[in-house]
C-alpha cells in the first residue's frame, strides 16, 4: 500500500434506529483495490454503506470520502458511483434510457460514448433498447452496475452486485470488478455469499451485529485466531500409529480418526506440526498420502466469528 | 433538471392516471357546453362562478394536485427509486423544482386549462374572464403542488393529511370560522380569479383581496418549497 | 466397514390427505383478515391512525351532542333551544367522514395484495374470485356498516331513555330501529362497492382513493350544480349524478323526512340507487376475476 490518505475514512461510526443499534462503533479505513464487507444479513453491512454514502446520517462519529464530509455535501457523488441493495428501476425506460438518465444527472460530457461503454463493459448492448420491466433480474442488475459506473468514478460501493446474478453473469461481472480494482479505483463491495467474494477482494471487513468483528486479510484473520486450533487431515498409510506419534509430540490439541480412517487432527501451532510430521511419519515408516488443511477458508473464519462457537 | 422534469412527468403520466384527469376536466368544459345548450335558471356569470368555485377550485383541482403532487416523491419513496436522484452532484433545489413543476404541468396546467374553456364557452368568448380563470387556477395549482410535494416526501400518510385539509380544513371549517380563509389555498385561487377581472365572482362572498391571494400563494410556494429541499437534504433515503 | 442391506425412502412432498375446511370456513377467514386491516388491528400506530380518525370523526359528534343534551335537559329552556339533529340530517354530517374513511381505507384490502404479487397465491387456493372478492367486501361493510349505524344507534338509545316514558316510546318508535339499519345500508353499501370498484383499477392506494373522492365530489359538485341553474329534466338527470345527495335523499325517504329535492319520488331515488350499486358490484366482480387471471 502506497503512503497516500485513504479512499474512506469512518471514525467510530454508530448508527441506531427507533431502539435498534444497527451500526456499533465501527472505525476503518479503505483505500484503492477491491474491499469486501462481509457478514451475515442483519449485521449493519448495508446500514454501514449507505452512512458512508451519506444517503443516511450517523447516530455518532464521522465519514469522510476523499478527506471530505459526505452528508449533505452533494458535489462529491461526482466521484462516488453507488448500487443500492434495492433492486428497483424505472420500469418504463428501457436500459439505455435508464444509463443515459443517470449519465446526464452525473453530468457526464461526451454522453453517447459514456452510455455505450458503460453498457458494453455489462455486456447487454443486445438488449439496450427493451424496457426495464422485460428484463431479468440478472439483467436488471448488470444494468444497475452499468448506470453505477457510466460516469467513470474512482469510488464504487456496491451493496450485493452479484445478487441474482447467475453463475455465468456472476464470473462475468467480478471479472468486471477485478478489473475496474486494478485500474486504481477503490471499490467496495458488500456480500453475505463467500464463495462471490473470497475470489475477489484483497481486503475483507467482517462485520457482525453492527460491529467490526475482524479486518485484514482473510488467511491472516485465522492467523490471527489463534485461541481457536487448526483442524488438519491427515491421510496416511497407518493413521493409528500416526497418530500415536504425533500425540508423543505434544504439537497436538485432539485426535479423531474418522469413518474413513483417516486423521484429523487440532493443533495450535501449525508450524511446529509442519515440522513434526515428516519426521514422525520418517520414524514410523508411515506414508503420507494427503495434509489438508480443513478450516483455513473463509468460510470457517466466518462462521467462528458470526456465531461465536468453534466447530 | 429537464432530465428530473421528464422523467417524473413520465412516471406521473401513468396510462390509468391519464383517464382519470382526462374525465375530470373535460367535466367543467362538459358544463359549460350543456349550459348554452339547455335551458337554464341562471345567469353567465352565476354559472361560470358556480363551475370555477364550486366544482374546480373545491374539487377538480385539489384532487387533481393531490393526485401527482403527492406522488412526485412519493412513489419514488414507495418504490426506493430515489437514490437514483440523490446520489448525484446536483443541488437539492434542482431535485425539487423539476418535480414540482412536472406535476403542475401532468396535472395543474389541464385542469386550468379546461377551466378556461369551460369559463370562454359559458361566457360567450369573453376571452379576459376566461384568462383570468386560467391563470387564478394555474397559481393554485402551483401552490397545492407546492404542499403536496412537501407532504408527500416529509410523511407516509401525505394522502390521509392531504384529504383532511382539503375537505375538512378547506371546506368546511373555512365556511364556519373566518379566520381561515387567509390560511385556505382555495381562497388565494379565487381572489387572483377575482383580482384580474373584476366581473368575475362577483355573485360570491370573497373575504380575501387580489393582492392577498397572490402573496399567500406565493408565500405557501416559496415555504414548502423550502421545506421540501430541507428535508431532501436530511432524509433518510431508502 | 460393511455395508449394511438398509434403504431410505425420499417422500418427497405430499398434499394434504387430512380433512379440510369447509368453503364458508375459507370466507370467514378473509372477512377476518379484511374486518382487521378496516381497523388498523395487528399493525402499528399508523395503521390505524386513517381509520380509528375518520371513524371517529363520524361518530362523537354525535355522541357530543347527545352529551350536552344530557347537560341541558335538567333546563328545561335551554333544552327547548338545543335541538338534536334528527336521524336523516345527521347522515348529512357523517357522509363526509365516511365517504373519506371508505375512499382511503378500502383500497389497503385489494391494493397490496396486487402490488406485493399475491393474488396468484390466492387464486392457487380453493378460494374462487368470487368468494376471496365477497368476503372482502362483506368486511369492508361490516366496518362501515357499523360506521354508519352507532351514531344513529347512540341518538336511538338517547331519545329512548330521554323520553318520559322510554317503554310506549319504543313502542312507538320501534320501527327506527330497522329503518336506521337500512340507512346504514344505503350509505355504507355503495361506499364500499364504490371504493373497492376504485381500488381493483390500480396498485397504488392514492389513486384508488383520489378516484373515489373524484367520483362522489365531482358528482356532488354536478348535482349542485344542477340544481341551481338548471330546470327540469335536465336538473333531475344531473341530479343523479351525485351520489351522495342519493344516498342521503334514500335514507331521508326510509326516515320518511321531507326529501330535499322534490323532483322525484323517494322510492325512485332509493332504486335508482340500488341499481347503481348493483352495476358497480358486477363490475367489481367481473374486474377480479380478470385480476385473479392474471
Amino acid at each position: 500500500m502506497n503512503g497516500a490518505q485513504p479512499t474512506i475514512v469512518v471514525d467510530s461510526v454508530s448508527r441506531w434506529f427507533a431502539g435498534v443499534v444497527a451500526v456499533s462503533g465501527v472505525s476503518l479505513e479503505i483505500e484503492p483495490g477491491v474491499t469486501a464487507l462481509l457478514g451475515p444479513n442483519g449485521a449493519g453491512k448495508t446500514t454501514l454503506l449507505r452512512a458512508i454514502a451519506g444517503l443516511i446520517g450517523t447516530s455518532q462519529g464521522k465519514v469522510s470520502i476523499f478527506g471530505e464530509p459526505v452528508r449533505g455535501n452533494p458535489s462529491l457523488y461526482r466521484r462516488i458511483g453507488y448500487m443500492t441493495e434495492h433492486e428497483s428501476v424505472y420500469d418504463f425506460l428501457t436500459g439505455r434510457q435508464f444509463v443515459d438518465l443517470n449519465a446526464r444527472l452525473q453530468g457526464v460530457e461526451d454522453l453517447e460514448n459514456a452510455v455505450a461503454r458503460a453498457i458494453e463493459t455489462v455486456d447487454l448492448v443486445g438488449a439496450q433498447h427493451r424496457r426495464l420491466h422485460e428484463y431479468s433480474r440478472g439483467m436488471r442488475q448488470r444494468m444497475r452496475l452499468a448506470a453505477t459506473l457510466v460516469h467513470d468514478p474512482p469510488l464504487l460501493l456496491l451493496d450485493e452486485p452479484l445478487s441474482g446474478t447467475d453463475p455465468v453473469q456472476r464470473l462475468h461481472l467480478q471479472d468486471v470488478i477485478r478489473d475496474l480494482g486494478a485500474q486504481g479505483r477503490t471499490i467496495v463491495v458488500s456480500s453475505h455469499i463467500l464463495e462471490e467474494i473470497d475470489q475477489l477482494a484483497d481486503r475483507i471487513h467482517l462485520m457482525v451485529s453492527g460491529k467490526l468483528a475482524a479486518s485484514g486479510d482473510y488467511r491472516a484473520i485465522r492467523q490471527q485466531l489463534n485461541d481457536r486450533p487448526f483442524l488438519v487431515r491427515i491421510d496416511s498409510s497407518k493413521a493409528r500409529e500416526l497418530a500415536a506419534g504425533l500425540l508423543a509430540m505434544e504439537v497436538l490439541e485432539s485426535v479423531e480418526i474418522d469413518r474413513e480412517g483417516h486423521l484429523r487432527v487440532r493443533s495450535r501451532d501449525v508450524a511446529a506440526l509442519q515440522r513434526a510430521l515428516p519426521s514422525v511419519a520418517a520414524r514410523l515408516d508411515i506414508r503420507l498420502f494427503r495434509v489438508e488443511p480443513l478450516d483455513d477458508s473463509l468460510e470457517s473464519v466466518f462462521e467462528y466469528l458470526a456465531t461465536g462457537s468453534a466447530t | 433538471m429537464t432530465a428530473i422534469l421528464g422523467l417524473t412527468a413520465r412516471q406521473l403520466a401513468g396510462s390509468r392516471r391519464v383517464w382519470l384527469v382526462l374525465a375530470l376536466v373535460s367535466l367543467p368544459v362538459l358544463a359549460g357546453v350543456l349550459f348554452r345548450v339547455a335551458d337554464s335558471t341562471t345567469t353567465s356569470a352565476e354559472f361560470a362562478d358556480g363551475i370555477t368555485a364550486s366544482l374546480i377550485a373545491s374539487g377538480i383541482l385539489p384532487l387533481v394536485m393531490l393526485l401527482f403532487a403527492t406522488s412526485a416523491f412519493g412513489s419514488e419513496l414507495g418504490d426506493r427509486t430515489l437514490s437514483y436522484l440523490v446520489l448525484k452532484p446536483l443541488p437539492r433545489w434542482r431535485i425539487v423544482a423539476p418535480k414540482l413543476f412536472a406535476s403542475v404541468l401532468v396535472g395543474g396546467l389541464p385542469v386550468a386549462l379546461s377551466g378556461a374553456l369551460a369559463v370562454a364557452i359559458i361566457e360567450n368568448g369573453n376571452a379576459r374572464a376566461a384568462a383570468a380563470t386560467g391563470v387564478g387556477l394555474l397559481l393554485g395549482a402551483f401552490a397545492y403542488a407546492a404542499t403536496f410535494t412537501w407532504a408527500g416526501l416529509a410523511t407516509r400518510h401525505a394522502l390521509i393529511f392531504g384529504l383532511i385539509y382539503v375537505f375538512i380544513w378547506e371546506a368546511v371549517l373555512a365556511a364556519y370560522l373566518d379566520g381561515i380563509r387567509f390560511l385556505s389555498v382555495r381562497q388565494f385561487t379565487l381572489a387572483v380569479v377575482a383580482g384580474l377581472n373584476s366581473e368575475r365572482l362577483d355573485t360570491l362572498d370573497l373575504s380575501l383581496g387580489a393582492s392577498a391571494g397572490v402573496v399567500g400563494a406565493c408565500i405557501v410556494i416559496v415555504a414548502f418549497s423550502a421545506l421540501t429541499v430541507r428535508k431532501l437534504t436530511r432524509i433518510d433515503v431508502p | 466397514m460393511t455395508t449394511r442391506p438398509a434403504e431410505i425412502f425420499d417422500l418427497g412432498y405430499r398434499g394434504w390427505e387430512g380433512q379440510r375446511t369447509s368453503r364458508w370456513r375459507r370466507r370467514h377467514a378473509i372477512w377476518r383478515d379484511g374486518v382487521r386491516i378496516s381497523l388498523g388491528l395487528g399493525r402499528g400506530v399508523g395503521a390505524k391512525f386513517a381509520s380509528w380518525v375518520l371513524i371517529g370523526l363520524a361518530l362523537v359528534p354525535m355522541v357530543v351532542l347527545v352529551v350536552i343534551s344530557a347537560f341541558l335537559s335538567p333546563a328545561q329552556e335551554a333544552a327547548d333551544e338545543f335541538e338534536l339533529p334528527s336521524y336523516a340530517d345527521y347522515y348529512d354530517w357523517a357522509l363526509v367522514p365516511l365517504s373519506l374513511f371508505a375512499a382511503v381505507v378500502a383500497p389497503l384490502l385489494l391494493c397490496p395484495d396486487r402490488r406485493d404479487g399475491v393474488l396468484a397465491l390466492y387464486a392457487a387456493r380453493p378460494i374462487t374470485s368470487t368468494d376471496y372478492v365477497g368476503s372482502l367486501w362483506t368486511a369492508f361493510l361490516t366496518v362501515c356498516g357499523a360506521a354508519a349505524w352507532l351514531p344513529v344507534l347512540v341518538l336511538f338509545t338517547w331519545n329512548a331513555l330521554d323520553a318520559s316514558s322510554p317503554d310506549s316510546w319504543l313502542r312507538d318508535n320501534w320501527d327506527i330501529a330497522p329503518r336506521s339499519m337500512g340507512a346504514a345500508a344505503a350509505v355504507a353499501v355503495p361506499l364500499t362497492t364504490l371504493s373497492l370498484l376504485a381500488a381493483s383499477f390500480t396498485k397504488r392506494r392514492a389513486y384508488a382513493a383520489v378516484a373515489t373522492l373524484a367520483v362522489l365530489l365531482v358528482g356532488s359538485a354536478v348535482g349542485g350544480i344542477a340544481e341551481d341553474s338548471f330546470k327540469g329534466a335536465v336538473a333531475d338527470v344531473l341530479s343523479l349524478a351525485s351520489l351522495s345527495e342519493v344516498a342521503t335523499d334514500t335514507v331521508r325517504w326510509l326516515f320518511a323526512d321531507e326529501p330535499q329535492t322534490p323532483p322525484r319520488p323517494g322510492w325512485a331515488t332509493a332504486l335508482w340507487l340500488a341499481g347503481v350499486t348493483l352495476f358497480m358490484a358486477v363490475w367489481l366482480l367481473q374486474r377480479t376475476r380478470q385480476l385473479v387471471r392474471e
